[in-house]
C-alpha cells in the first residue's frame, strides 16, 4: 500500500500539527506534548481522552464542542506515555475534576490508572472510564474484560454533554458508566489494514474471505466465513448484537454504522438499508440511526455496528449537539 | 574483586543495558510480531535510546537516583503497557529507600523484589501467564538465593541472568492471559513472550557488564 508520510517517526506529530494549523480557532497544542485541547475553556468537569493513534478520527477528532476537552496521542496503536496524559490534565480546566475515557486495552488502562494516581498527588480529582463495547472479546458475564472499539464515540458524546450541563464529576462518571454499560459493538473485517509507517499489511486476509469480531490490530475474531452479500453480512452482525443485548419491543436504541475507512459509503448505505429493515422487523424503537466513519483502523475494509440502549436520562445527553471538524452531530429533537 | 557498585558504575552498567536493548530492536520485533502487536521492540528501543541520550548528562551521588532516572525516562517516553511496566521495574524498587553510595548483592535483591511486587500489583500477572513476570520473578529469586548462599555480586548477578533465561524459555510452554497474545490461545504454544525476552536481555547485560568490569 502506498502511504503518504514524510518519516515514520514524525507521523503522529505532523498529523497533529496539520490538524491544528488548519483549525487554529478551535484548538491549541498542549505544551511539550503530542496532545491538543479546546481553546474555549469553561468552568466544568473536563474530559481527557487518549490512546494510540491510527484509528482517526478517534482521539484527535473527539476533542470538540459537546465532546472531550483534551486528548493525548500515542504512536500508532501504542498508548500515550502517562506523562503526556498528565500534561493534558494540567493544561485543561481541572478545578471541577477530570474524567478520563479510553478504550479497554492494557496499555491504555495501565497508563490512565497511573495518571489518575499522579493527578491525585497533584490535587486534581479524577476518575477513569474504560469502554468495553466489543461483544466478541468476552462473554456478557465478563463485560468488564471486553475490549473497547467504536462505541467510545457515543460514550464520549454522552459524557461530553453531561459536562456541558454542568454536572458534578461523580454525576458525569455515573452517566458515562451507564452509557458504557448500554453500548455494544460488533464488527466485520473484509480486508486487512496496513501499518502507516511501512505500508505493510497488518495481517493476512485471503481474497473472498471475511472475519467477524477481528481486532483492529488483526487479533483473531470469532467467526471466519466466505464473503457473502451485504444483506447476509448485515444479518450476521445484527443477529449477534441483538442476541447479546437481548433487546425487546419496549427498548429504544441509537445505532451507529461505522465504516473502517476502506469500505465506501455506497457499501455502508446498502448495509444500513438491511440494518434498518431488521430493526423494524423486530419492532425495536429507533431513536437515532446514522452512518459515519468515526473509528477507522488504517485502511481496513469492513465496518462495525454500535447500538446504545437509551433511557430518558441517556437520551437527554445523547440528543445534545457535538462538533469537531471530524465528528459532527446536530442536536436531535427541539 | 569489588563486591559492590557505586552510582557511576550503575550508570555505566545501565548505559550498557540500554545499548543492548537498542541493538535488540529487530530481534524483539521478530518475536513480538508472531504473537503480539509487533511494537514491543520499537517501544523498548525508543525508551532506551532516550536513556542513552539523557543518562550521560546526569550526575548521581546515590545509587537509587540512577534507578529512578532510568525508570522515569522509560515512563515518560515509551508509552504503551511496556512504558508503565518497565518504568515500574526500575522506579518502584527504590521508593522510600534511604540513598546509598554503594549497592551490594543484597541491595539488588531487595530493590528488584520490591519492584516485582509493584509490577504484579499493577499488571496483575502471575507466573505462567506468559508475561515479563515469568523471567523477572525467577531472576529475583535467583538474587535472593545467591545472597543466602553467600555468593559474590558478580556471581549472584550471573545466577539472576541464568534464571531469567530459563523463565523466558518457559514462556514458550504456556498460553497467554494478557494482551493481544491472549486471543491466540493454544496457538501461542512454542512462541516466547517478548516482554520476558526483554527482561532476560536486561539481566544478561547486567551480568555481562559486571563480569567484565568488576571481576
Amino acid at each position: 500500500m502506498n502511504k503518504l508520510i514524510n518519516h515514520p517517526d514524525d507521523m503522529v506529530k505532523e498529523m497533529l500539527e496539520g490538524y491544528l494549523s488548519i483549525y487554529p480557532n478551535q484548538f491549541e497544542r498542549v505544551p511539550n506534548t503530542i496532545g491538543l485541547m479546546k481553546k474555549n475553556k469553561s468552568e466544568q468537569v473536563s474530559i481527557v481522552v487518549g490512546g494510540g493513534a491510527g484509528n482517526e478520527p478517534w482521539i484527535m477528532g473527539y476533542v470538540g464542542e459537546g465532546l472531550a476537552t483534551g486528548a493525548a496521542l500515542g504512536n500508532v496503536y501504542t498508548a500515550p506515555p502517562s506523562r503526556a496524559i498528565l500534561n493534558v490534565t494540567h493544561a485543561v480546566t481541572n478545578s471541577k475534576g477530570v474524567l478520563y475515557i479510553c478504550t479497554n486495552h492494557m496499555g491504555d488502562v495501565l497508563n490512565f490508572e497511573l495518571v489518575r494516581e499522579l493527578a491525585e498527588l497533584d490535587g486534581i480529582e479524577s476518575r477513569c472510564v474504560f469502554v468495553t463495547d466489543d461483544i466478541s472479546t468476552a462473554s456478557l458475564e465478563q463485560k468488564a474484560e471486553r475490549r473497547g472499539v467504536a462505541g467510545i464515540a457515543l460514550v464520549v458524546k454522552v459524557a461530553g454533554a453531561a459536562c456541558d450541563f454542568g454536572l458534578s464529576l461523580e454525576e458525569v462518571v455515573r452517566i458515562a458508566n451507564k452509557a458504557k454499560e448500554n453500548t455494544n459493538t460488533f464488527s466485520v473485517t473484509t480486508s486487512a489494514g496496513y501499518m502507516p509507517g511501512s505500508g505493510r499489511a497488518m495481517f493476512e486476509m485471503p481474497e473472498g474471505e471475511i472475519e467477524y469480531g477481528m481486532g483492529f490490530n488483526g487479533e483473531p475474531g470469532i467467526l471466519h466465513t466466505k464473503l457473502g452479500s451485504a444483506d447476509e453480512i448485515a444479518e450476521t452482525l445484527m443477529k449477534y448484537l441483538l442476541n447479546d443485548m437481548k433487546l425487546t419491543k419496549t427498548d429504544e436504541i441509537a445505532v451507529m454504522i461505522n465504516g473502517f475507512g476502506f469500505t465506501s459509503l455506497l457499501e455502508l448505505c446498502i448495509i444500513g438499508r438491511k440494518v434498518k429493515q431488521i430493526i423494524n422487523t423486530n419492532k425495536i424503537q429507533t431513536h437515532d440511526i446514522f452512518i459515519d466513519q468515526l473509528f477507522c483502523p488504517q485502511g481496513t475494509g469492513g465496518l462495525s455496528i454500535t447500538i446504545m440502549k437509551l433511557d430518558s436520562e441517556l437520551k437527554k445527553y445523547y440528543d445534545a449537539p457535538a462538533y469537531s471538524p471530524f465528528f459532527n452531530k446536530i442536536a436531535i429533537g427541539e | 574483586m569489588k563486591n559492590s557498585m557505586n552510582a557511576e558504575q550503575l550508570k555505566n552498567m545501565f548505559l550498557s543495558v540500554a545499548q543492548k536493548i537498542v541493538d535488540s530492536e529487530d530481534f524483539l520485533t521478530e518475536i513480538d510480531i508472531k504473537i503480539g502487536d509487533g511494537d514491543h521492540g520499537i517501544g523498548m528501543s525508543v525508551g532506551f535510546r532516550n536513556v542513552l541520550k539523557e543518562l550521560p548528562k546526569c550526575q548521581f551521588t546515590g545509587a537509587e537516583d540512577v534507578f529512578k532516572m532510568v525508570g522515569t525516562i522509560l515512563l515518560d517516553t515509551m508509552g504503551g503497557a511496556s512504558g508503565v511496566l518497565f518504568g515500574t521495574m526500575f522506579i518502584s524498587g527504590i521508593i522510600k529507600r534511604p540513598v546509598s553510595e554503594e549497592m551490594k548483592l543484597s541491595d539488588f535483591a531487595e530493590v528488584f523484589r520490591k519492584s516485582l511486587n509493584a509490577l504484579q500489583q499493577r499488571g496483575k500477572a502471575h507466573i505462567g501467564d506468559k508475561t515479563m513476570i515469568d523471567a523477572f520473578e525467577p531472576a529475583v529469586i535467583g538474587l535472593e538465593e545467591s545472597v543466602c548462599n553467600g555468593l559474590s555480586l558478580v556471581d549472584g548477578l550471573n545466577v539472576a541472568a541464568i534464571k531469567a533465561k530459563e523463565g523466558m524459555e518457559y514462556t514458550k510452554q504456556v498460553v497467554a492471559k494478557f494482551g493481544r497474545a491472549k486471543s491466540y490461545g493454544e496457538k501461542a504454544i512454542g512462541l516466547q513472550d517478548a516482554g520476558a525476552t526483554s527482561v532476560w536481555i536486561i539481566f544478561q547485560e547486567i551480568a555481562d557488564w559486571s563480569t567484565g568490569n568488576l571481576s
